[in-house]
């Protein structure tokens, strides 16, 4: 992707982290210290092996946690991830349907450690008050406290860290105000809150207290349009980045919906561990070099959670083709 | 609806589906057999929306794009289990049957999905586009080497198959044809594509490369020419041997078990009639599958009663015929993967038939390894009263409050098909439920319990039956 310049921004693309080798499936991201980023895996049927990745920018494994399963610290269906200022990482389960709380600030030694910082859990099942059902999407908002959406009871609830039901908002619906089957949640500077409205093509904005504000895209094919949107992510001047699940792309608009660019996915030179594992893999490597057109691997299939830093960085979980792809804003 | 006609409808829903539980076995006959016939034959002319996998795929992105082949049997199994276009995807396993194609050396699970996907897309319009889509498909290409099919070197693999096995039959052309069909197939390779291995997987590309295609004169079938391709598919389809093979394998599928294919040479049609009515029916219509199955399921042939039970259940259709009356995997769980996998368990990996042949079908699919898995299998299943379709079986019988033992049995035998039991085995469960005592719905939730778990009894022992293993 070339820059694109567009009312005061410059979007381009950065590189490409990971491979099938390093994540399977990334569901969602998390931000730590420093370059540290925590990758949710979602495995699949029959292959459940990868948890959590705790790894820096360069590709340094760090250590990883968790594991399939229905005991303390495994996990099923693993959604979404967030990590507190404690360093304790939250991981949503929309099987189990219950929140698991990790200690991320022991020592990892770059191994997989598997439950053994798991702390605790939380969550029951059902559509009443302070119950979840479908956990798909959490947030930590100014206050650390979280906001979950719920994909069976199509609503977004509020809890403490430690589960205490606060409130809840949202209803099956297609109108102002409510959802079917949410995914993705982000919070903006402001402490509002943005919902990837996952069968409504859409994302809502709401104040902190549940209340509508706005809608970012309408439903359709091409730039600006989403179809199925997995996650949101708002960067520190507003701007909102919303991964259109549905249509393998990235959507960036202004913090008025206005659109500003789109990403297709632009991975056209290979991850560090890829470039490894071609070193090591020659028949691999004799493969590619028949290959006369190499865009398919560049775009995105399925790209699931977006994350934004404070240095510019925007982080991408590019799930099918399990590794995250990183784009930059600079003013300009 | 008479019982008969219900019966009839039943065996309608089982061929050209995977049978239905009774609440839509009533719709159905509310609608009459032929209406029911044409929404089979043409789901979108009647509003029917093909299946919506966004939610699959959100829940379990490995079926998007399967990187292991359980993944990708667990994808189209989701996919038999829950379409409303059932006949749709019995046509997709049909050709699945006769254009056999193995994971196993394609070793790229998607592509052997996407070939399904063809099949799905052109299975009953043209035979001949059908057979033109499949010379392209990438898979196939892999499978039957015609990448290496060259110009100078020609590779006989997909011209032998596509004579032997996929439009004519043994007996019908000589080696020369084979090797003349062979050159007119050069050039119809793979672009060169991405392996799989550090991003998943991508898809392969058809590609045509006229520098490497025989463009020289060819005689085949008795025609010359400087024949492509397409030219040498639209000479088979002009050879009078080409529809009645093709209707033998309509006739076989969904009418009544033929023997193996390699005997077709030497073993007259069951029903030589019925084969030459579909065959006059293909010719007739440019070999219009659509067509062609429409003359089917409103023949005589079809409908009579001495065909209904007269096939063997497949794996697949054992197990999604089941899965669809209990209801299980309407809603996604995890665990779809496994039930992919049951159908390697009971003798049909589907997606990786043994050989270009196919599986060998009717009576060969039941032996005694295979017989005790579909038996397990299923008694699992329909002995489970937490499941949806099971619940509502045993529902539909408590309302009758109290049961005699015949009352049991034939209501089960009725919400299980209807099937037709010998009367002798009919007998033995009646005898069974007779020494288990009265069966009552009573009004206590202990009573409700024993209830569904005489009930499931009978369920389980009637699934154990010959009469289940057939459709």
């Amino acid at each position: 992707m070339k820059a694109v310049k567009v009312r005061g921004r410059v979007f381009s693309y950065s590189r490409t982290i990971g491979n099938v080798s390093v994540f399977r499936y990334p569901v969602d991201l998390a931000l730590g210290e420093g370059n540290t980023i925590y990758v949710l895996n979602r495995g699949h049927d029959g292959d459940w092996i990868f948890g959590v990745n705790v790894i820096n920018t360069d590709e340094g494994l760090l250590g990883k946690f968790g594991g399939n399963g229905e005991g303390d610290g495994q996990f099923v269906w693993p959604t979404a991830l967030v990590v507190d200022s404690q360093g304790l990482a939250y991981v949503a389960d929309e099987w189990l349907n219950r929140i698991s709380v990790y200690d991320t600030t022991v020592e990892f030694n770059k191994q997989d450690i598997g439950e053994r910082n798991f702390l605790r859990k939380w969550g029951t099942v059902g559509s009443g008050d302070g119950q979840i059902n479908g956990p798909a999407g959490m947030v930590l908002d100014r206050d650390e406290n979280l906001y979950i959406t719920e994909y069976v009871n199509h609503r977004v609830s509020k809890f403490t860290r430690g589960g205490e039901f606060l409130m809840n908002f949202g209803k099956e619906g297609s109108g102002p105000g409510e959802f079917n089957r949410p995914w993705g949640i982000a919070v903006d500077s402001q402490g509002d809150l943005y919902v990837a409205d996952w069968r409504n093509d859409r994302v809502q904005k709401f104040t902190p207290d549940g209340r509508y504000l706005a809608t970012f895209g309408t439903p359709g094919a091409g730039p600006g349009k989403l179809h199925l949107p997995s996650d949101v992510a708002v960067d520190q001047d507003g701007d909102v980045y919303v991964t259109d699940w549905g249509q393998n792309k990235v959507e960036v608009y202004d913090a008025e919906g206005g659109h500003l660019a789109t990403f297709y996915g632009d991975a056209e030179k290979l991850s560090k561990s890829g470039e490894e594992y071609l070193e090591l893999n020659i028949a691999d490597s004799e493969k590619r070099q028949k290959v006369t057109n190499f865009e398919p691997e560049f775009r995105f299939n399925l790209p699931t959670a977006v994350e934004v830093d404070g240095e510019g960085r925007i982080l991408i979980a590019d799930n099918v083709r399990m590794r995250i792809q990183i784009y930059r804003k600079e003013r300009g | 609806m008479a019982d008969k006609d219900m019966t009839l409808m039943a065996h309608l829903m089982r061929r050209a589906g995977f049978g239905v539980p009774r609440d839509e076995l009533e719709a159905c006959a509310a609608k009459g057999y032929e209406a029911t016939v044409e929404e089979l034959l043409d789901p979108d002319a009647h509003g029917i929306p093909p299946l919506d996998t966004s939610v699959l795929f959100r829940h379990s992105p490995g079926f998007k794009v399967p990187g292991n082949p359980d993944n990708a049997m667990g994808y189209w199994m989701y996919r038999l289990i829950n379409t409303s276009r059932p006949l749709e995807e019995k046509v997709s396993l049909l050709w699945h049957q006769v254009f056999a194609t193995a994971n196993s050396k394609v070793n790229n699970p998607p592509e052997v999905v996407r070939q399904k996907e063809m099949f799905r897309e052109y299975g009953m319009g043209s035979y001949r586009r059908l057979l033109v889509e499949l010379a392209k498909n990438p898979a196939m290409i892999f499978w039957l080497d015609n990448q290496e099919n060259h110009k100078d070197a020609p590779n006989e693999n997909w011209g032998r198959e596509l004579l032997e096995l996929f439009s004519m039959g043994q007996g019908n052309y000589t080696e020369d044809d084979v090797k003349e069909c062979a050159r007119a197939f050069t050039g119809w390779t793979l672009a060169p594509t991405l392996p799989g291995v550090l991003f998943n997987r991508f898809p392969w590309e058809f590609k045509y490369d006229p520098e490497d295609h025989d463009d020289g004169e060819k005689v085949f079938l008795g025609q010359r020419g400087r024949f492509n391709g397409e030219d040498v598919i639209d000479i088979i389809l002009r050879h009078p041997a080409t529809p009645r093979f093709v209707a033998r394998h309509l006739y076989n599928f969904f009418v009544a078990d033929e023997v193996q294919v390699s005997s077709w040479q030497d073993e007259p049609p069951r029903d030589p009639e019925a084969v030459a009515i579909l065959a006059d029916t293909l010719v007739g219509s440019e070999f219009d599958i659509r067509s062609t199955l429409r003359v089917l399921f409103n023949s005589d042939f079809f409908k009579d009663e001495r065909v209904w039970f007269a096939k063997v259940k497949s794996p697949t259709e054992l197990i999604v015929s089941t899965m669809r009356l209990v209801r299980d995997f309407r809603v996604y769980r995890p665990g779809m993967a496994g039930i992919g996998m049951e159908t390697s368990y009971q003798g049909q990996a589907i997606l990786n038939p043994p050989s270009v042949e196919g599986w060998h079908t009717g009576q060969e699919w039941i032996d005694s390894g295979a017989l005790l898995q579909r038996i397990n299998f299923v008694a699992d299943r329909v002995g489970d009263v937490s499941l949806p379709g099971v619940r509502a079986i045993v529902d539909m019988l408590a309302v009758s409050g109290t049961l005699s033992p015949d009352e049991l049995v034939d209501g089960c035998l009725d919400l299980l098909g209807p099937i037709r039991m010998a009367d002798d085995t009919r007998q033995e469960l009646i005898d069974h439920a007779l020494a288990a005592g009265p069966i009552r719905r009573g009004q206590t939730e202990q009573e409700h319990t024993a209830f569904g778990a005489r009930v499931s009894e009978v369920l389980k022992l009637i699934t154990a039956t010959r009469e289940y293993q057939l459709e």
